[in-house]
């Protein structure tokens, strides 16, 4: 009763709980680039961009501007849009019969194809115009600045509903950060709605097939549901949100929460079995008396190996150990008295074990093959495992690490098409700004900036430069005839400076200044644009960046969302040692003290490293990168892996006080409780594997690896340490 | 910038209003507030300090002078701070019906250039286009309306709204106008979705000099809020100009 109440007051909490998409919420707040980013954003504004693209083959023509145009001036007057930037803002700047004209730079639509190929001409001439075109004019672009606090939601979806009235044939794609954040949400919401039922069905189907009676089947069920209720119950309370992170926590549990349980249903049909009279009380008192040790060790290994989680520095995977470790917990517990005494009232089926024509099942044929494996050849198993360790430890020194969101986003969507675009066509949309601060209107600086524009020009991973050197260039060809010696230069005098942006400003472009030079003239940036968002790229641009102009005093700082994830790539790694070095810990201290021995614990890292060493490995060799979701791999694999080595441990420990030897005990535990064993395996196993079928690619990495480790510890417990005992005889094995 | 001096023109939309016989109410409170600013040419030294959303604040000084010569309307306006713009400055001439002309001298090139005065361009002088078609507009082609009374800091007051005799949407202003002495005091601005544009406070009523019987707000702050800044001009001293010539407007 106690157990249904907790469960139903968690119920209650459901409904406070939000999604968070906000990737920057995984990183803590004092990482010297967002800092540096919150900064630049108080100064420049204008980081929460939404590009809208029309896409076609040709999109300078009538009725694709037109589109533009239409769309663009109706969004402008969306609530939560701060302003549009279009190319109908542009300005042409020229002088003309003695008068400086500043006119749109669109001043009517191409009508014939002639004018088209002019107007093309003339938009490549414009770099005000030109930055809102793809270099193919096979895409058209407008930007949408996003007030900060306004719902990313909200904003798209009326967007949406925008572009929608306004139909045509371009294809039309959105781009930006918000847009990155809408998506993510969109695929959290996705996940949990389509992945967590597919995991419980596979959970069922695997309980069925290995229990083949239905009370094998929902009792697990309901601990994991009742698990699940507390988990999320207690993110609600906590005031947590939903991460991208945190969708794993029901897929963790449907995978885990229902082990301890797996081996009490698979011990009562091998009790049933044997002793066919016992009563169901009978064999619940059984079961529990002797899984309570056992169960209790594993599962207090699973929280401890889950708690290596904390040592992430990644506010959401802390969150996810915290969360995953209680809901276990309850697991545990519910496993240990609600399920012996539920079990209690029913009757027991005594014929688990055996199929109708009375031969051993598959499963037990499988175990007995172990058993002769390990019983007559221990030295070349150790031999073997030893000599795909080292292999696995090459791979380890291939491994990458990379948070590059996006590569969050899979083949066919519309978010990964617009990345892909963004990318080709207009330069990437990975920003990095370089702030100056100082006297920024004074030419030296000017002139120092537009030598650093042409350096970077020359990389070919950067896409775009802006600076206010462009702006400043083209004010300039309204004072100046072409034949004048500051026609497109920049300004001999600060004063001539400051004087052609006022002007400027006061004809109402004052935010198209700001884009690069704060209100009052104190900070001014060059913006650049990364053509791919990796950490290599990021980290290597950061140190030529630095490298380009250490010597600059005038410099003050050096930011991008890309430098945040290099820094995110950092704590991915740093965590990553953590939370295996803690877990690791925990779970050696654990078995040393609940065997009563060092050894044990030494011997029981052993699969555990060798599933470390595989799962790592081979993500060197298959260029799997270590990011936000593989790098949680390591703490939940121990955490759950260490659980079959335990459960052998405490049977061939009890085998071997019956008097069996060692030989004879590693049969008996592999053909008894390995049964169990590989019941719990393929729970985990199955349950992960629902997220081979996410909308986050990291997510689908994830399901895949989980299920090579888990595969790496089950075989490393049934095998290598039965090996190793009948080799090494350790002698806390008989105490 | 373009807002501080929007201020300036809500203040010299009344100076350039031509007095007409009143047909209601509206008009007749609408054209005494604006009597008592009129005045054929003036000269005014201002400060302003314009603070944007981020708190930062700019601060620039000017004079400007302003003169009709039959229809034809001259403005000009010189900075005299920040230093680096010290000179700059900006000559309007405008002709009803026909297409301005603005002029403007950058000291740092001792360059001058022309500009035609386009809706778009009139930016320059901080207009934009529904307060420049009240500046040019005779009043007889504006439309009054006469709202709820209101008392502001215990002081009766008339309220009207003002727009363009064409708008077919709802831009415009709305006016607070003090019944004892006839100064506007509150200026509300609205677009075309009757959404506030601006909220101007205008305080401080002083005489002209050279011309006693003309007052003239000698301080104006407003909230702009589409810009999301607060503009604090304060004007230093204001001084009728009798007999000034288009020389004066030249650069």
């Amino acid at each position: 009763m106690f157990s249904l109440a907790i469960t139903l007051a968690s119920l209650f909490f459901l409904p406070r709980i939000e999604v968070n998409p906000n990737l920057d919420s995984y990183i803590p707040d004092d990482i010297e680039n967002k800092v540096y980013l919150k900064e630049l954003d108080s100064i420049f504004g204008g980081s929460e961009m939404i590009i809208v693209m029309l896409h076609a083959n040709d999109v300078v023509n009538p009725k694709t501007l037109e589109r533009l145009k239409t769309t663009s001036e109706q969004i402008t007057d969306l609530e939560g849009v701060k302003r549009v930037m279009s190319p109908f803002d542009a300005q042409n700047i020229y002088i003309d019969d003695g008068f400086m004209v500043m006119e749109p730079f669109f001043q009517s639509q191409p009508e014939t194809n002639g004018n088209r190929d002019t107007l093309k001409l003339q938009i490549g001439e414009n770099p005000l115009a030109s930055r809102f075109f793809s270099d193919d004019f096979t895409v058209a672009s407008f930007i949408v600045l996003k007030e900060r606090d306004y719902s990313d939601q909200a904003l798209i979806d009326t967007i949406q509903g925008v572009i929608d009235a306004n139909p045509g044939d371009e294809e039309v794609l959105l781009g930006g950060l918000p847009y990155v954040r809408y998506s993510i949400s969109e695929n959290i919401r996705k996940d949990i709605v389509y992945l967590l039922p597919l995991a419980i069905f596979l959970m069922l189907f695997m309980l069925f097939i290995s229990f083949r009676e239905w009370k094998g089947v929902f009792i697990p069920l309901l601990i994991v549901i009742m698990s699940i209720a507390l988990s999320f119950g207690l993110m609600a309370i906590l005031g947590w949100q939903i991460s991208i992170i945190t969708i794993l926590l029901p897929i963790l549990l449907i995978a885990i929460a229902n082990d301890y349980g797996i081996h009490m249903i698979a011990l009562y049909q091998e009790v049933a079995h044997k002793d066919p009279g016992l009563s169901m009380f009978d064999i619940c008192k059984k079961i529990y008396a002797d899984l309570k040790r056992p169960i209790l060790i594993t599962g207090l290994t699973t929280i401890g190996g889950i708690l290596g989680l904390l040592a992430h520095t990644m506010i959401p995977a802390a969150q996810l150990g915290v969360l995953a470790a209680a809901g276990v917990g309850f697991a545990l517990m519910l496993s240990l008295w609600f399920l012996s005494a539920l079990l209690s009232y029913f009757k027991p089926k005594t014929n688990a074990f055996v199929h109708k024509n009375d031969k051993p099942p598959r499963l037990q044929r499988w175990l007995n093959a172990f058993s002769k494996i390990v019983t007559r050849h221990p030295k070349r198993v150790v031999i073997a495992t030893a000599v795909l360790a080292v292999i696995s430890i090459a791979g380890l020194m291939l491994i990458k690490v990379d948070t590059n969101i996006e590569g969050y986003f899979l083949g066919k969507s519309k978010i990964r098409k617009s990345i892909e675009i963004t990318n080709e066509k207009f330069g990437g949309s990975q920003f990095v700004s370089i702030m100056f601060t100082g006297d920024v209107l004074d030419p030296d600086m000017l002139n120092r900036m537009e030598g650093y524009e042409e350096e970077l020009k020359q990389d070919p991973a950067i896409g775009t430069i802006n600076s206010p050197v462009t702006l400043i260039k083209e004010l300039s060809k309204g004072i100046y005839t072409e034949d004048e010696a500051g026609y497109n230069q920049i300004p001999e005098s600060a004063d001539e400076v400051y004087q052609s942006l006022e002007m400027f400003a006061m004809a109402g472009n004052e935010e198209t200044i700001e884009q690069f030079i704060d209100y009052n003239y104190e900070n001014s940036r060059i913006l650049l644009s990364l053509k791919d968002g990796s950490n290599i790229t990021g980290k290597r641009i950061l140190e030529k960046l630095r490298k380009m102009t250490e010597n600059d005093p005038d410099v003050r700082l050096i930011a991008g969302p890309v430098f945040t994830k290099i820094e995110l790539a950092d704590l991915v790694v740093d965590g990553q040692i953590a939370s295996l070095a803690f877990a690791l810990l925990v779970v050696f201290i654990l078995i040393s003290i609940s065997f009563k021995s060092v050894r044990a614990g030494v011997l029981s890292g052993i699969p555990l490293m060798i599933a470390i060493f595989v799962l790592f490995g081979l993500m060197g060799y298959f260029g799997i990168a270590l990011d936000i979701a593989t790098a949680l791999l390591s703490s939940i694999m121990i955490g759950v892996g260490i659980d079959y080595t335990i459960h052998f441990l405490s049977r061939f420990k009890k085998e071997r006080r019956l008097g069996h030897d060692h030989k004879e005990a590693a049969h008996i535990t592999l053909t008894t409780t390995g049964r169990g064993i590989i019941f719990n395996a393929l729970s985990v196993i199955i349950g992960f594997s629902a997220l081979i079928l996410s909308n986050f690619a990291p997510l689908r990495f994830f399901g895949a690896l989980v299920v090579i480790s888990i595969t790496a510890c089950l075989l490393s417990a049934l095998i290598v340490i039965p090996s190793l005992i009948i080799l090494l005889k350790p002698k806390f094995i008989d105490k | 910038m373009k807002s501080p001096l929007k201020i300036l023109i809500i203040a010299l939309v009344f100076l350039s209003a031509n007095s007409a016989t009143a047909q209601d109410k509206a008009k007749d409170i609408f054209l005494k507030a604006t009597e008592l600013l009129k005045t054929e040419s003036v000269e005014m030294a201002m400060a302003i300090d314009v603070t944007d959303d981020k708190g930062r604040l700019k601060s620039k000084e000017l004079t400007v002078l302003m003169a009709k010569f039959g229809d034809e309307e001259k403005t000009k306006v010189v900075w005299q701070q920040p230093e680096r713009a010290k000179g700059t400055t900006v000559v309007i001439s405008q002709l009803p019906g026909e297409t301005g002309t603005i002029e403007v001298y950058t000291p740092s090139n001792d360059k001058t250039r022309k500009l035609r005065a386009t809706d778009a361009n009139m930016n320059l002088i901080g207009s934009e286009f529904n307060m420049m078609s009240f500046a040019n507009s005779n009043p007889e082609e504006l439309n009054y309306a006469l709202l709820n009374d209101t008392v502001i800091n215990s002081i009766s007051c008339h309220q009207i709204k003002v727009s363009g005799a064409e708008a077919k949407d709802q831009s415009g202003a709305v006016l607070v106008i003090r019944k004892d002495s006839n100064f506007i005091i509150q200026v509300s601005r609205f677009d075309e979705n009757n959404k506030a544009v601006s909220l101007s406070h205008l305080s401080d009523y002083k005489k002209i000099a050279g011309d006693g019987s003309k007052m003239y707000p000698t301080h104006i702050t407003t909230t702009d809020y589409e810009g999301n800044k607060r503009i604090d001009i304060r004007i230093m001293n204001v001084t009728a100009k009798k007999g000034l010539t288009k020389d004066a407007f030249s650069l």
